[in-house]
Parts: structure tokens; C-alpha cells; sequence
């Protein structure tokens, strides 16, 4: 049932802008590819590519091997979580779920016993007969994602799916879209800004900087290794500083230690002198600025102050977390 | 607030009175049981209503301009829709300047256009009064159409669309299972804009006059240039009844100021 | 997003009713002339018109008239509209549906009640001579004066509605910041909501000069044969003197007015509305 999705030098344009330039993707079956990258960057276009509701201007959309480049939408075995949700207003939870089964033209036996079955997957069975507007947040958008799962669709599409939710509900509803990801094990694809969405929920990540795919691996690869420096500072890896034999490195604000006066850095650290220019409360703990000799500005993140702005200040670099930008793209 | 500033309260008050004052007057007008349009009224009798009811010029000319009101209701939706959804959905170039073409009707004077009709229609092609009246109302009814159903269009959701493309339906699946039923509020709003339109039209209907082509306007106006009784008041009270069932109905549809409000400030803007 | 083909087929009836039934009517009316009728076109309808003082005069009125109109419109529309814009939502609604209400009436119905209070018998008539202010029945209908009163009438609530819309637009925290400045409630109105609501209140009272220039039935009604607009002569020369030529340059008359009236509608808000 679930299928490879293979994008083949898509390009796509809107008036003044490349959205996609010749986009190669491969999205393996059974697993979550994540599209990240800062809005602009041509993931939703590129969901809407693989959807249908978007003919590339070039290039092949593959699923499973076949060409769907030409095929309507309502051919291509696609579900669908839109950002929006896009439950239709007049429908019930039930009418909705059942949409895509009935434009199938499945008995009503069976419509009836796979909408239930849905509903229960996403646990709102109790819920199948009130309209979206009734819903919350959270539950509409497990009836958005029941809807797009229950055509056992070759491929499951979410276009920021959690965007719309608070940062709670956000965070909860990911386990949520994980199980039942796996549950139907189907091929699926996530439109996200949210990196930290992306490397929880994903298998693979693919990131994406104005229309092109800049680096496609595992969680853990993309994150300990950024392919460039753009995807280093979007990822988080805001301190660029030069260290002495290795060139400049890039730190992530969580990495950089702040030594007290008398303390020893660890071994595989290298030590930085500056002044504190700006400490900023952050809740679990302080956000602190620093301003090397070099005329550099760090960030550190520390769990107490004690630092007053003005004052001098050591920081270390544990070298196992610098990423060494040297050689790689912009 | 300035809002209550004693200065607002009061023009207000005037004009408000102005508006509506008049308007009741008629009421009070048709209630009398005198011979002449008078106010206060001689006496109470409901004796004009009676006549209105059983006068046949005028019942005649209700069946006309409902008839014409329906007819050209449903023609202009039927040609209209289609347009909005080709404006609104299609991938149509020239969208703007063909939305401006079909703004103009509400913009070039009734009167001009009812005398062009006449002229061409009429004079020239030897069109019936009936048809003329009915293409002359549809065309005027047209902008409303588009413009009305292309307003709830462009506030529809375009994923519901996608969505249901994406579920498999096709395109006519998801025009009449999806579509439609989210921009009925705006169907029914431009059912009953258009219906009240076309009902209370005077310079195309005047203009494009035969026989049995006489619509209720019309025939109160005729009325009233000759004869001085309170006849057309007791019409003008039915009427008033009516418009403000169809307003209750409205708001119930579609929100009733909303419609009407925008509609008639919306008209120059294409 | 669908092919070109069924864009095509979906406007292809519209635009053929359009162009059968409206664009070509129009167009030869106005500049053409129609065919079986003896008209040399437009150099002949300019020329009835440099001829013809009745359309002249009729012009001249019909300006003066609409402009009297928008005036009062604007006087009298603009405090409903800003009171309804300040009011809470209830009474937003009430008094919103009072002021919209009387476009669902025919023209008709609405200026029949001015028959029964200017006429010779008439309600004012009569009150003016029971006051002892005049000695004989006054006739206040057929004249100028009846037309603008009709008309004022007849258009209020387009500028009430398209000042509301306005005021609605103009945050009432703004009016407080001016008064929290020492503005007076007046001055407050003057130098702050009227400013910013001025484009879209240009918008309605140039939807109420278009309309009382093309009105019909109200100047037919209250001003007779004795007080012309352009639309009353149109309607004589076409019905009744049955002047092809005449009507033809009447209509060209008020069709240029009312576009240009629409052409400055359209453009004065563009400039004037804030960015």
C-alpha cells in the first residue's frame, strides 16, 4: 500500500519568483519526510505539486513509479491535511470523514464501518454527528487527519498541520499524528517551519532554501551536521566564532559554557574571553549576550545569573559541539 | 465617545424621521374612508385594501412583475454564477477587465438602457415587449449576480475545494457537493437582491411597455398621474408588509443589511 | 484551477447576453445609429444638442438638482451613519436594518408619500394655512423644491450606509487618543474620524449624484412636465414626442455625466485613503 514518491527536477515559478528549482526528492515508503524551511521557501508549493493542485511549470511527480505529473487530483490516491484543516462547514464530523469513501462509490456498509473505524483511530467516535464549527481546535484536526487516512490513500499529506494550534495542544497532538502515522503505515509527507516538529516527527528531513533542496537525511545527521551555513543559522547554530587550528565554527547557544571565575573549562573546550553586554531572563533560565575581544556577539544560555552587563566574562566551546563551517556552502 | 454627542443623537433623530416618516404616512393614508389622498384620514375603513385586492389592472401587473422578477432572477443566476465561478476559479487572464464588463449594466443609467433596448430590441429586431422586458431585466440583474455570488466565492475556504478534489471528487462533484452548499448564503443573497431589483424597477419597465407587459410599478405610476385616490396608497401598505417579510426572511438567510447595505455601496467599485 | 477551455465555456453564455443585450444596444444607441431609423449618428445628435436649449436647461437643473441632493444626503446621512458606527451591537442592527429598509421599497412607493404632503391638499398645505401662515392651499408639488426633497429622501441611505462603513473602519480608541490630547468631542470628530473616513464617504455621495442625475420616477412624480430633469425629457422625447434623435442626445448626456461621476469615484479614494 504505501508508495514512493519521487520528484524529478520540478520547477515551478510565480511571477517574479522561482518557487521550486528543479527539485529532486525522493519520499520512501512506509516513512515520514519532513519539507522544513522559513516560509518562502517553496515546501507548500511543493506539497501542492505532489497534491495536484499545482501542474509544475517542468519535471515528473513519480508515485510509485508511475507518472503523475498529468493526473487531477481526484486521481492521484492522495490524502490531504491542510493547514486550514478545510472541514467543510455543512458536513458532520461523520459527513466529512465519509466524503472522499462515498466519492468512491463504496456501499454505505462499508462507508459506514470504515468512517467508524476512523473516528476511532483518532478517538472521536462520540463526536460523529456535530459540524466543525462545534469542535475545538485539536478535535478538528483529528477529523481533518481521519479524513485524509481513511481512503487509504497511497500517500498522506500534511501541510502544517499543527500550525493552527497552540503551543500545547501542538506539542501533544504530535504524538498523536505519529501514531497514527505509523499505525496506517503509510508514505507521508510534512510541510513544516517548526524544527522542532520536524526532528521529532520525522524519519527524514529534507530542508528547503528558496526552492531547493540544500540537505535530505536523518534527523540526527541534519541536525549534528548542517550541509551549509544557511541551514547551520536556521537551524539554530546562531555563534560563529573562529577557533584557532579548526577555522569558523558554529555553536548553538545551548553549547556554549559559562565559566565562573576560578573555574576550569573542561578538556576538549576552548575558552573564550569577552564581556557580558546584555542578560535577559528567560524563565528556566538566562539568555545571556556576550561581546568577545575579537568585537565578536555570543549568545549563551545559562540556568543562573550572577553576570551583570559590563562585567568580563569567560565562555568555552566544547569542541565535540562545534560544527566547523569551513569548506562548506553558504 | 463623540458617538454621544447630543448633536448626533439629534440630527440623527431628524433624519431618520425624514426617512421613515413619510413611508408611515402612506399607512395612515390608506386606512381612510374618504375619496382623496388625505392625511390625517376621513374616518377608518379597510375599503381601499378591498379595492386594491380586487382591481384587476393591478393584479395583472403583480403576475407581470413577479414573473419577470423570477424569470430574470433565475436567468441571471443561471449566466451569472458560472461567470463569478470562472472570475473567481479560472485561470482566466483578463479577469479584471471582464469583471469590470459585467459591473457596467448597474452603471450606464436604467433609463439609457431601457431606451436602447427599446430601440434595438423592439424597433429595430422586432423582439416582443415580453421578451424585451425580460432580457432588459436579466441584463440588469446580471451584475448583481456575479458580483454577489463572486463576493462569497472569494470568502470560500479555496482548500475546501482541494480537499475534496483530493478525496476524489471531479469537478462537477465538487462544485455541487462542496461549492455550492458553502456559497448558498450567497446565492440566497443574491436571489433575493436581484427579485427585489427587478420587483421595484420603473425606467425599464416604463420604457419596455406592450400589452400584458404592464409590471406593478408601472401601474401604480399610471395611477397615480390620473387619479388622485388613495388606491396606490393601500398598494404602497401591502408593499411595505411584503418588504419587511422579505427583510425578516433575509436576515435570516443571509444577514439582511449585510446584503443590501454592501450591495448598493459595492456598486462602483469593480 | 482548471483548463482555459472551461473558463471559456463558463463565461461564454454571460458575455453573449452581455454583448447581444446590453453592450450592443448601447453602443449604437449612443453613438450609432440604428438601422431602419433616419439618424445620421452621432454628428447629427451632437447637433440636436448644440440646437436644443430644452436639453440645456434640463441639464443645468438636473446638475443643480443633484448637487442640492448630495448636499443634503451628506447632512443628514453622515450623523446616522458615524451614531450607527458608535452604537453597540443591538442597536447597530436596529438601527442599521431602519436606515437600509427603505431601499427594499419601489421608488414608486417611496415618493407617493410626498403626493400626500406637498400636494395642494397636503399635509404641510394644510398645516401652513392652519398656522395662519398662509392664506390659500399652497402648492408645493411640480416645483424644484419637491424633486430635492424626493431625492434627499430616495438617497440618505446610501450615505448612511457607505458612512458607516467608513466610520466603522475608523478605530474609536483614535477619537479617545484626540480627546486624552484635549480635543473637544466636536473637534475630535472634525480633525480625526471625518479625515480618515472622508474617502469612503466621497464614494457615497458620488453614488447619490449619479443617482439623482439618472432618477426618474421621483422627478416624473414631484416635478411634472413644467420642471424637466434630463431623465424626464428622455423619457418624453422617447415616448411621447417620439424624437429619436433628441433622446438619443440625452441619453449620451447622462451617460457621460454619471461615468464621469463614477470615473472620479472610482479614482478620489485611491488618493485620498490612507496607505
Amino acid at each position: 500500500m504505501a508508495a514512493v514518491v519521487r520528484l524529478d527536477r520540478v520547477r515551478h515559478t510565480f511571477p517574479g519568483v522561482v518557487a521550486l528549482d528543479d527539485v529532486e526528492l525522493t519520499a520512501p515508503p512506509g516513512r515520514l519526510t519532513a519539507l522544513l524551511g522559513p516560509s518562502g521557501c517553496g515546501k507548500t508549493t511543493l506539497l501542492r505539486v505532489v497534491a495536484g493542485h499545482l501542474r509544475p511549470a517542468a519535471g515528473r511527480v513519480l508515485i510509485d513509479g508511475r507518472d503523475a505529473t498529468a493526473l487531477p487530483p481526484e486521481r492521484r490516491d492522495i490524502g490531504m491535511v491542510f493547514q486550514s484543516y478545510a472541514l467543510f462547514p455543512h458536513l458532520t464530523v461523520a459527513g466529512n470523514v465519509a466524503f472522499g469513501l462515498r466519492m468512491r462509490r463504496l456501499p454505505r456498509e462499508t462507508v459506514r464501518r470504515r468512517v467508524g473505524e476512523a473516528l476511532d483511530l483518532v478517538g472521536l467516535a462520540d463526536q460523529a454527528s456535530r459540524r466543525p464549527h462545534e469542535l475545538s481546535g485539536g478535535q478538528r484536526q483529528r477529523v481533518a487527519l481521519a479524513r485524509a487516512v481513511t481512503i487509504r490513500p497511497a500517500v498522506l499529506l500534511l501541510d502544517e498541520p499543527l500550525s493552527s494550534l497552540d503551543a500545547r495542544l501542538a506539542v501533544q497532538m504530535r504524538g498523536e499524528l505519529r501514531r497514527v502515522q505509523r499505525e496506517t503505515g503509510l508514505t507521508a509527507i510534512l510541510v513544516t517551519h517548526d524544527q522542532e516538529e520536524a526532528l521529532e516527527l520525522a524519519d527524514e528531513i529534507a530542508i528547503l532554501d528558496r526552492g531547493r533542496v540544500v540537505q535530505h537525511g536523518a534527523p540526527q545527521e541534519v541536525f549534528r551536521a548542517p550541509a551549509t551555513r544557511w541551514v547551520a543559522g536556521f537551524l539554530g547554530y546562531e555563534n560563529v566564532l573562529d577557533l584557532p587550528g579548526k577555522g569558523p565554527v558554529a555553536v548553538r547557544p545551548e553549547h556554549l559554557g559559562v565559566l565562573r571565575p576560578g573555574d576550569e573549562a573542561p578538556g576538549d573546550a576552548h575558552v573564550v574571553e569577552g564581556t557580558v553586554a546584555d542578560v535577559r531572563f528567560r524563565g528556566t533560565g538566562y539568555t545571556i549576550t556576550f561581546r568577545t575581544a575579537e568585537g565578536r556577539t555570543l549568545v549563551a544560555v545559562s540556568p543562573d545569573d550572577g553576570l551583570a552587563p559590563g562585567a568580563p566574562a569567560r565562555l568555552y566551546v566544547p569542541l565535540s559541539r562545534a560544527v566547523g563551517l569551513d569548506g562548506r556552502p553558504t | 465617545m463623540t458617538g454621544r454627542h447630543p448633536l448626533v443623537g439629534a440630527l440623527s433623530a431628524v433624519a431618520l424621521t425624514f426617512l421613515l416618516g413619510p413611508i408611515l404616512l402612506v399607512v395612515g393614508v390608506a386606512f381612510t374612508a374618504g375619496d382623496t389622498i388625505e392625511f390625517p384620514p376621513r374616518g377608518l375603513s379597510l375599503r381601499w385594501f378591498a379595492q386594491a385586492l380586487s382591481y384587476g389592472p393591478f393584479l395583472e401587473a403583480l403576475r407581470t412583475s413577479l414573473l419577470v422578477a423570477m424569470a430574470g432572477t433565475v436567468l441571471a443566476l443561471a449566466l451569472g454564477l458560472p461567470v463569478a465561478l470562472a472570475l473567481g476559479r479560472g485561470g482566466a487572464r483578463s479577469r479584471g477587465a471582464i469583471g469590470t464588463l459585467f459591473t457596467l449594466p448597474v452603471v450606464v443609467p436604467e433609463l439609457v438602457l431601457g431606451y436602447a433596448l427599446f430601440q434595438i430590441l423592439m424597433v429595430t429586431f422586432r423582439v416582443s415587449a415580453f421578451g424585451a422586458l425580460l432580457a432588459g431585466h436579466t441584463v440588469l440583474l446580471l451584475p448583481y449576480a456575479v458580483r454577489v455570488t463572486g463576493s462569497s466565492l472569494a470568502q470560500a475556504d479555496r482548500s475546501l475545494e482541494e480537499a475534496a478534489r483530493g478525496l476524489g471528487a471531479g469537478g462537477w462533484a465538487t462544485f455541487t457537493r462542496v461549492t455550492l452548499p458553502v456559497i448558498a448564503p450567497g446565492v440566497a443573497a443574491a436571489c433575493v437582491l436581484s427579485l427585489v431589483t427587478s420587483f421595484n424597477n420603473v425606467p425599464l419597465s416604463l420604457l419596455l411597455n406592450g400589452p400584458g407587459t404592464t409590471t406593478l410599478p408601472v401601474a401604480m405610476l399610471h395611477h397615480v398621474e390620473f387619479a388622485f385616490d388613495p388606491l396606490v396608497a393601500a398598494v404602497c401598505t401591502l408593499l411595505l408588509v411584503l418588504a419587511v417579510a422579505v427583510m425578516l426572511v433575509t436576515e435570516r438567510l443571509a444577514g439582511f443589511t449585510d446584503v443590501f447595505a454592501r450591495q448598493e455601496a459595492d456598486r462602483w467599485r469593480p | 484551477m482548471w483548463r482555459r477551455r472551461t473558463t471559456g465555456l463558463l463565461l461564454a453564455p454571460g458575455l453573449a447576453v452581455l454583448a447581444l443585450v446590453f453592450l450592443y444596444p448601447v453602443a449604437v444607441t449612443l453613438v450609432a445609429a440604428p438601422a431602419g431609423v433616419d439618424d445620421g449618428g452621432l454628428a447629427d445628435r451632437l447637433g440636436a444638442l448644440a440646437a436644443d436649449e430644452h436639453i440645456w436647461r434640463a441639464a443645468a437643473r438636473t446638475v443643480r438638482v443633484a448637487a442640492l441632493v448630495t448636499a443634503l444626503c451628506l447632512l443628514l446621512g453622515l450623523p446616522v451613519g458615524f451614531l450607527i458606527s458608535r452604537s453597540p451591537p443591538r442597536r447597530r442592527a436596529v438601527l442599521l436594518a431602519l436606515a437600509v429598509f427603505p431601499l427594499l421599497l419601489s421608488t414608486v412607493v417611496r415618493t407617493y408619500s410626498w403626493l400626500v404632503i406637498l400636494g395642494r391638499t397636503g399635509l404641510l398645505s394644510r398645516a401652513l394655512t392652519g398656522l395662519g401662515l398662509t392664506e390659500r392651499p399652497t402648492q408645493l408639488l411640480y416645483t424644484e423644491t419637491a424633486v430635492v426633497i424626493g431625492l434627499t429622501q430616495l438617497f440618505t441611505p446610501l450615505v448612511i450606509i457607505t458612512a458607516y462603513g467608513a466610520f466603522a473602519h475608523v478605530h474609536p480608541d483614535l477619537e479617545a487618543a484626540a480627546r486624552g490630547l484635549g480635543a473637544s468631542a466636536g473637534s475630535a470628530f472634525r480633525r480625526v474620524a471625518l479625515p480618515l473616513a472622508l474617502p469612503g464617504v466621497l464614494v457615497g455621495a458620488t453614488l447619490v449624484f449619479a443617482g439623482a442625475v439618472t432618477a426618474f420616477t421621483t422627478p416624473l412624480l414631484l416635478g411634472g412636465t413644467r420642471t424637466p430633469t434630463l431623465a424626464t425629457l428622455l423619457y418624453d422625447y422617447a415616448n411621447v414626442t417620439v424624437d429619436w434623435s433628441s433622446a438619443a442626445a440625452v441619453a449620451l448626456v447622462m451617460t457621460v455625466v454619471v461615468l464621469a461621476a463614477g470615473a472620479l469615484a472610482a479614482r478620489v479614494p485611491a488618493k485620498a485613503a490612507p496607505s
